[in-house]
């Protein structure tokens, strides 16, 4: 049945509730103050190595940074301080997630957008994009490339804000995209944990994307700084209104969804501030949630099709900043998921994995249709923005391999509880980082069965044993049990965790 | 937590209460984590109970309740219960429970 859309106007009018802002704020003031933040920074301008490295023991005890100690790392400029930051920001990655890397891929659905923000590829008034959103069918395909050709098992699907991408069409794709199961080499594909990176929605409309089953709800605040957020997205605008943005996770959280992402794009204005912003906002939901962000992204601003802001906007962040950033928000919230994609090179890539990231991408198309599409990998006048690293998922898994590293398919935490407050109790205690490793091997195992090309199968035999070794010596309990299961999917069973 | 439907005026505040005496009885008799949580489509969202805090020897036991509320246990060997068991003992507190419309 047809569902008679509304007009755009009067869909864009019914959008923002006013009263699922203003719960929120605290004597009418968001919790992001912008004096305050730039005030901590100056404070902190010159911390000293003995309070830096007492942050950094704080930081390895998993602990999450004030924004004064948060402050005092971004100002660090001693190179052997640098290394020091790097070292310990690994130690906790691995304290937290142990070595495993997850991998996901992003679906675009569409790029329709009411809005204008002056820095992307898809604002309204770019005349020279080739507009489409995909229809059921094209995304049953595009699905059926991702988890039966490739073998991802993870999305993160992409929408647009405009009334073609209401909640109702959500709901309708990530229902088809969990139909798809397509039969693979051994086993079987099919996407086992669909994230939702999609605009600021009500309460009413969480619960209804909730009850399907999704897995993070992920949106960027883009920049903190209110001056500059107001700068770039033009008045009249849903997307001009910071206030309703910025307490979208709030209404995530009373909603129900229980695994929330955060971001915020740098390039568009100071990156010290953006990454106190963060340290902010994951400190709000953890003070009146109990729970902090499942992930934090921190993309930089790329090249995008007739979008001269994207190149000559003042706040470009270069490749050694881009490290400290990652740097500091990992020591900051240690519990957090960090994910750097394919905006990326292979270069900043793998050396941002030796800095604590925890999820990455691969064979990554981010073109409207372009998994099931022939034809160039990338098209300007079809996506948001140039990727840097268009390599395949194998690739990536073997040169994972090679670099010491598991990549994890696991997508076993939220069908087994591990949620919320008691997901982030596990964090802290170190216990999910056991269960990240048993269900890595087990995934990955499938996998290699499935998918992997010769080389990257011997490849990824060796990191096998070393980890299977380690579950034997470090699990001794949980060891048989474990073998059992790995058998199973050794001869063809599937969906096997803990 | 403090779930309550105003359609049905059941609030999930009591089974709560019960689910955790019940569950408290269970762990410190077999050394299990008895976990309640929410089922919303593929997802189990923690709700309540223990939370592990040792290496498990064997996978989690997911039992559903019903279609909104179902079990997390993890237990080793020695937990003899059965899953209809657990059911029956736990599904009474949660059966009048409705979800939000």
């Amino acid at each position: 049945m047809a569902v008679e859309l509304k007009p755009e106007s009067v869909w864009i009018n019914e959008r923002i509730r006013e009263d699922e802002i203003v719960k929120y704020l605290g004597s009418g003031k968001d919790f992001i103050p912008d004096d305050e933040i730039e005030e901590k920074l100056t404070a902190h301008r010159n911390p000293d190595r003995a309070q830096v490295r007492e942050i950094l023991a704080k930081s390895l005890s998993i602990q999450n940074l004030t924004p004064d100690e948060t402050a005092a790392l971004l100002h660090v400029t001693d190179d052997e301080l640098l290394g020091e930051m790097r070292e310990t920001a690994l130690q906790v990655k691995k304290k937290v997630y142990d070595n495993r890397i997850v991998t996901f891929a992003p679906l675009y659905i569409g790029n329709l957008c009411v809005n204008n923000c002056l820095y992307c590829g898809f604002r309204k008034d770019n005349e020279n994009t080739k507009r489409h959103v995909l229809n059921l069918e094209e995304i049953r395909k595009e699905a059926e490339v991702l988890a039966g050709k490739i073998g991802h098992k993870r999305l993160i699907v992409v929408f647009g804000e405009h009334p073609r991408m209401d909640v109702d069409y959500m709901i309708s794709t990530i229902k088809t995209i969990y139909d798809v199961k397509m039969k693979a080499r051994v086993g079987e594909g099919n996407i086992r944990r669909i994230n939702v990176n999609a605009a600021p929605m009500s309460i009413a409309e969480l619960r209804r994307l909730n009850e399907v089953g999704i897995g993070t709800y992920q949106v960027f605040q883009e920049t903190y700084h209110h001056k500059t957020y107001e700068r770039l997205h033009p008045k009249g605008t849903l997307k001009a209104n910071y206030a309703w943005r910025l307490t979208c996770m709030h209404r995530a959280l009373e909603a129900g969804v229980d695994d929330v992402g955060i971001g915020a794009l740098f390039g568009l204005s100071d990156w010290r501030f953006e990454v106190m912003g963060l340290v902010y906002h994951s400190r709000e939901l953890e003070e009146k949630f109990g729970v902090g962000p499942h992930t934090i992204s921190f993309p930089r601003l790329e090249p995008a099709f007739n979008t001269p802001y994207a190149d000559r906007s003042p706040g470009k962040v270069d490749d050694e900043t881009f490290k400290k950033i990652i740097t500091v928000i990992r020591l900051a919230v240690p519990h957090a998921g960090m994910i750097v994609t394919a905006r990326e090179n292979a270069r900043i890539r793998r050396e941002a994995i030796s800095l604590g990231i925890t999820q990455t991408d691969a064979s990554t198309r981010i073109g409207i249709g372009a998994y099931s599409a022939e034809g160039e990998t990338q098209e300007g006048d079809r996506q948001q923005f140039f990727l840097g690293d268009t390599r395949s998922l194998d690739e990536v898994v073997g040169e994972l391999a090679e670099m010491g590293h598991i990549t994890s398919f696991c997508t076993a935490g939220y069908r087994c509880g591990r949620t919320g407050e008691c997901i982030m109790e596990l964090l802290r205690s170190g216990q999910e980082g056991k269960f990240c490793k048993l269900n890595a091997v087990l995934t990955y195992r499938e996998w290699l069965d499935d998918f992997a090309s010769e080389k990257t199968r011997l490849a990824g035999e060796k990191v096998l044993e070393k980890e299977i070794g380690q579950v034997r010596d470090r699990m001794p309990s949980i060891y048989p049990k474990f073998m059992e299961y790995y058998e199973r999917i050794k001869r063809g069973e599937r969906d096997l965790y803990f | 937590m403090n779930e309550s439907n105003a359609e049905s005026g059941t609030s999930i505040s009591e089974p709560l209460v019960n689910f955790e005496k019940a569950a408290y009885a269970l762990e410190q008799r077999y050394g299990a984590c008895i976990q309640l949580a929410r089922i919303i489509g593929k997802r189990w969202s923690y709700l309540a109970g223990s939370i592990l805090d040792r290496t498990p020897s064997h996978p989690s036991r997911r039992i559903k309740l019903n279609e909104n509320y179902g079990l997390v246990i993890y237990c080793g060997e020695g937990f003899k219960l059965q899953d209809e068991e657990l059911r029956r003992l736990f599904c009474r507190f949660f059966n009048e429970v409705r979800e939000d419309e």
